[in-house]
C-alpha cells in the first residue's frame, strides 16, 4: 500500500533503545526514522524521540522511538520512559565486548520498568567493521535464544538490516496485539497485560489505536 | 652562546712550510668560524620562525575557538570599562556588584570573555568563601594529568561527540579534543565521587574556547565547586531530580496554562530540561547563546539555567500552545525552540537579569523533600497487592491534591500573618480605650465631688432652683446606663 500519511496510522507502538553508551543507538534510530547517518552525533543526554509509521500487511503502525542516554547514571531519569514500551532494542557494540557483558544487567532494568510481555530485541551493532569484532555471532545468538530475544546484528553506517530490526520487532508486536484482539472484546484501547491510559488520545486521531502496556 | 671550532693545530713558529701551513689552518679555521656563524643564525632564524608560527597558530586557534556569533552587540565604551575591571582584578579588589551587573548587562566582547570569567569567579570568591568540607582536593592540575583516570573509557566516547560540528573540537584528537581529554580526565580525578558524567563535556567545551587549559581547569572547578553545579551530577542524580520538581512548579506558578498544558500531554521536564541543566543549555543552543547564558552564571549561579528555561519557554508560549500534541510539543521544545534568531535571544537574556526567583526555589525544595517524605510513608502504608495503574492514578491524584493544599496553605499563611497583625492592632486599641476609659472615670469623680460640695454650700431655694439643672448632669449616657443596671 506504500507509504500512507503520517496521521493515518491504527496503531502507536512505543519502542526504547537501550543499551551502553556509544554503541550508536541515535544512529540507529536516525537511519530507520530519516534515512540518515551522522558520523558527528553528539552524546545523547536525557532522552530523545522519533517516529516513523510503517505499513505491516493492512496495518498502519506509527512506531515511536525513544532514544536513551546510555550512562549509568542516568537511568534514574531514563528508566521512566521505559513504562508503556510494547517493544525495545537492546543495542550492543559488536566491536567491545563490554557493550555485550552487559546486556543481562539492561534486561533486568528493563523488565523492572517495563511489562514482561515486551518484544525485546538483541542488536549486535557496528557489522560493518568485522575485523574489528569482539563478540562472535553464534555467542550473542545463543544468549539472545536462552533469554527469549530476538536477535539482529546491524550496521547504522551502511544500513545493513536495520530497517529489518524495526520491522521485525514492529511485527512481533502487531502479532502479539492481533492475537490479544481476537480474544478480547472489540474496544478501541488495545493492550498486553495490565491495561494503562495511552500517550496518544487525541481527539484529531479518528483511526488512532493506542496501544501500550 | 658562540663557541670557538674546536680544532687545534699544533704550530710551528719559523717553518715557511709550517707559516704555508699555518696560513691554510687560518684561513680553515675563519671558514670554520664563519660557518659555524652562519649554523647559529639559521637556528636562530628557524626559532624566530617557530615562535612566529606558534604565536599565528595561537592567533588561529583563538580564531578557530571563538568562531561563533555574538547575542547582543558590545560598544567600545563597555569593553574600555571591562579593561579597567580587569585591572583591578590583578590586584584583587572587591568591585561593586551592581556596577558590576550593569557593565555585564550591556555585554561582553568575546575576545575577553575568558578573562572576564575568571575575574566574575574571582569576585564570586571573594564574597563566598566555601566551608572547608566542600572545597575540592588540593592537588594541581599538573599532577593530575599524570595519574590514570577510571573513566578513561567514558571520556573517550564522548570526544568526538562534544560539539562535533565546531572546528576545534570536530577533528578526531585534534588540539581541541585533547585539551577535552585532558581537562575532563584532571577533573574526574579530582572529584572521585562525580567522575565522568555525560553532560560535563560541554560545560568544559564552552570554557576550552574561551581561555587555556589550565585556566579551564580552574573555571570548571569554580562552576562545579563553588557554585555547586557538581551536585547535579552525582551517581544517584537526586539533586537533578529537585530541579525539575522546581521548573515544573514555577512553571505552575507563573505560566498556569502552558503548565497545564504539558500537563495533558505528559510532557514533564526531565524531557526537555534535563540537557538545558546538564550542559548548561550548550548541547543545543547555538553558541552566542551559551557564552551569554554563561556570562550570568558566572555571576548568579545555578539559578540562571531556571530563569532561561523560563524565559523561554515563556517567550514561546503561545507556539507551544498551538501544539497540540506530545510529539509536536517535543518536536518544537527540541529543535524549534534553540534555533531561534539573535534578536529573539537578546530579549531573553535581558529577561533574564531582571528576574529573582531565588525566593521560589528555595520553598519549592523544601517542599520537595516534604513531598517525598510523605510519599515514602504513603507507600509503606499501602498494600502491595493493589494494581499498578491504581496507585499511579491515586499517586497522580494525591500529587494535585498536594500542590493544591499546599496552595492553600500558602494563602492560609498569608491570612493568619494579616488575622495576627490586626489582632495586635485591636489589643493596642483595646488598652488605649481601657486608659481612656479610667481617665474619664476619674474625671466623672472628680466632677461629682465638686457637685456635692456645690450642692452644701448652696442655700435651700437657690439648690431648688439648680435641681433640674443637677438631674440634668445626672444623666449622661453612662449613669444612664448604670441606672438601668440597678432596677
Amino acid at each position: 500500500m506504500g507509504n500512507r500519511a503520517e496521521e493515518d496510522y491504527n496503531f502507536v507502538f512505543k519502542v526504547v533503545l537501550i543499551g551502553e553508551s556509544g554503541v550508536g543507538k541515535t544512529n540507529l534510530l536516525s537511519r530507520f526514522t530519516r534515512n540518515e547517518f551522522k558520523q558527528d552525533s553528539r552524546t545523547t543526554i536525557g532522552v530523545e524521540f522519533s517516529t516513523r509509521t510503517v505499513t505491516l500487511g493492512t496495518a498502519a503502525i506509527k512506531a515511536q522511538i525513544w532514544d536513551t542516554a546510555g550512562l549509568e547514571r542516568y537511568r534514574a531519569i531514563t528508566s521512566a520512559y521505559y513504562r508503556g514500551a510494547v517493544g525495545a532494542l537492546l543495542v550492543f557494540d559488536l566491536t567491545k565486548h563490554q557493550t555485550y557483558a552487559v546486556a543481562e544487567r539492561w534486561l533486568k532494568e528493563l523488565y523492572d520498568h517495563a511489562e514482561a510481555t515486551i518484544v525485546v530485541m538483541l542488536v549486535g551493532n557496528k557489522s560493518d567493521l568485522q575485523q574489528a569484532r569482539e563478540v562472535p555471532t553464534e555467542e550473542a545468538r545463543m544468549f539472545a535464544e536462552n533469554n527469549g530475544l530476538l536477535f539482529l546484528e546491524t550496521s547504522a553506517l551502511d544500513s545493513t538490516n536495520v530497517e529489518l530490526a524495526f520491522q521485525m520487532v514492529l511485527k512481533e508486536i502487531l502479532t502479539k496485539v492481533s492475537k490479544q484482539r481476537q480474544s478480547s472484546s472489540r474496544t478501541n484501547a488495545i493492550t498486553l497485560g495490565g491495561a494503562q491510559a495511552g500517550q496518544e488520545q487525541g481527539p484529531g486521531e479518528k483511526r488512532a489505536c493506542c496501544i501500550s502496556l | 652562546m658562540e663557541e670557538e671550532p674546536l680544532v687545534i693545530f699544533v704550530s710551528g713558529e719559523d717553518d715557511p712550510e709550517k707559516a704555508e701551513e699555518r696560513k691554510k689552518s687560518e684561513e680553515l679555521r675563519s671558514l670554520w668560524k664563519k660557518a659555524i656563524h652562519q649554523q647559529i643564525l639559521l637556528l636562530r632564524m628557524e626559532k624566530e620562525n617557530q615562535k612566529l608560527e606558534a604565536s599565528r597558530d595561537e592567533l588561529q586557534s583563538r580564531k578557530v575557538k571563538l568562531d561563533y556569533e555574538e547575542v547582543g552587540v558590545c560598544q567600545k565604551e563597555v569593553l574600555i570599562t571591562w579593561d579597567k575591571k580587569l585591572l583591578n582584578c590583578r590586584a584583587k579588589i572587591r568591585c561593586d556588584m551592581e556596577d558590576i551587573h550593569v557593565s555585564l548587562k550591556e555585554g561582553v566582547p568575546k575576545s575577553r570573555r575568558g578573562e572576564i570569567w575568571q575575574f566574575l569567579a574571582l569576585q564570586y570568591r571573594l564574597r563566598h568563601r566555601l566551608p572547608n568540607k566542600q572545597q575540592p582536593p588540593d592537588i594541581s592540575y599538573k599532577e593530575l594529568l599524570k595519574q590514570l583516570t577510571a573513566q578513561q573509557h567514558a571520556i573517550l566516547v564522548d570526544l568526538g561527540r562534544t560539539f562535533p560540528t565546531h572546528p576545534y573540537f570536530s577533528a578526531q584528537l585534534g588540539a581541541g579534543q585533547l585539551s577535552l581529554f585532558n581537562l575532563l580526565k584532571a577533573y574526574s580525578l579530582l572529584d572521585q565521587e562525580v567522575g565522568y558524567c555525560q553532560g560535563i563535556s560541554f560545560v568544559a567545551g564552552v570554557l576550552l574556547l574561551h581561555m587555556s587549559e589550565e585556566q579551564a581547569f580552574e573555571m570548571l572547578k569554580f562552576l562545579m565547586y563553588d557554585q555547586g553545579f557538581r551536585k547535579q551530577y552525582r551517581p544517584d542524580m537526586m539533586s537533578l531530580q529537585i530541579q525539575m520538581y522546581q521548573l515544573s512548579r514555577l512553571l505552575h506558578d507563573y505560566h498556569r496554562d502552558l503548565y497545564n498544558h504539558l500537563e495533558e500531554n505528559e510532557i514533564s521536564p526531565s524531557l526537555y530540561a534535563a540537557p538545558w541543566f546538564l550542559t548548561l543549555f550548550a548541547s543545543q543552543f547555538p553558541l552566542g547563546f551559551v557564552a551569554r547564558v554563561f556570562d550570568i552564571i558566572f555571576l548568579q549561579g545555578t539559578e540562571v539555567i531556571f530563569k532561561v528555561a523560563l524565559s523561554l519557554l515563556s517567550s514561546q508560549e503561545a507556539l507551544i500552545m498551538e501544539c497540540e500534541n506530545f510529539e509536536s510539543i517535543v518536536e518544537f521544545l527540541k529543535t524549534t525552540l534553540p534555533d531561534m534568531n539573535t534578536s529573539e535571544m537578546e530579549k531573553i537574556i535581558t529577561q533574564v537579569f531582571e528576574m529573582d526567583i531565588s525566593k521560589q526555589l528555595h520553598a519549592y525544595e523544601v517542599e520537595y523533600h516534604v513531598l517525598q517524605d510523605e510519599l515514602q510513608e504513603s507507600s509503606y502504608a499501602c498494600e502491595e497487592s493493589e494494581p499498578v495503574e491504581k496507585l499511579e492514578r491515586a499517586n497522580s491524584q494525591l500529587k494535585r491534591q498536594n500542590m493544591e493544599l499546599l496552595e492553600k496553605l500558602q494563602i492560609a499563611h498569608a491570612k493568619i500573618q494579616s488575622l495576627e497583625s490586626s489582632l495586635e492592632n485591636l489589643l493596642t486599641r483595646e488598652t488605649k480605650m481601657k486608659s481612656l476609659i479610667r481617665t474619664l472615670e476619674q474625671e466623672k469623680m472628680a466632677y461629682q465631688k465638686t457637685v456635692d460640695q456645690i450642692r452644701k454650700l448652696l442655700p435651700a431655694d437657690v439648690l431648688a432652683n439648680c435641681e433640674p439643672l443637677l438631674r440634668d448632669l445626672n444623666c449622661n449616657p453612662n449613669n444612664k446606663a448604670k441606672t438601668g443596671n440597678k432596677p
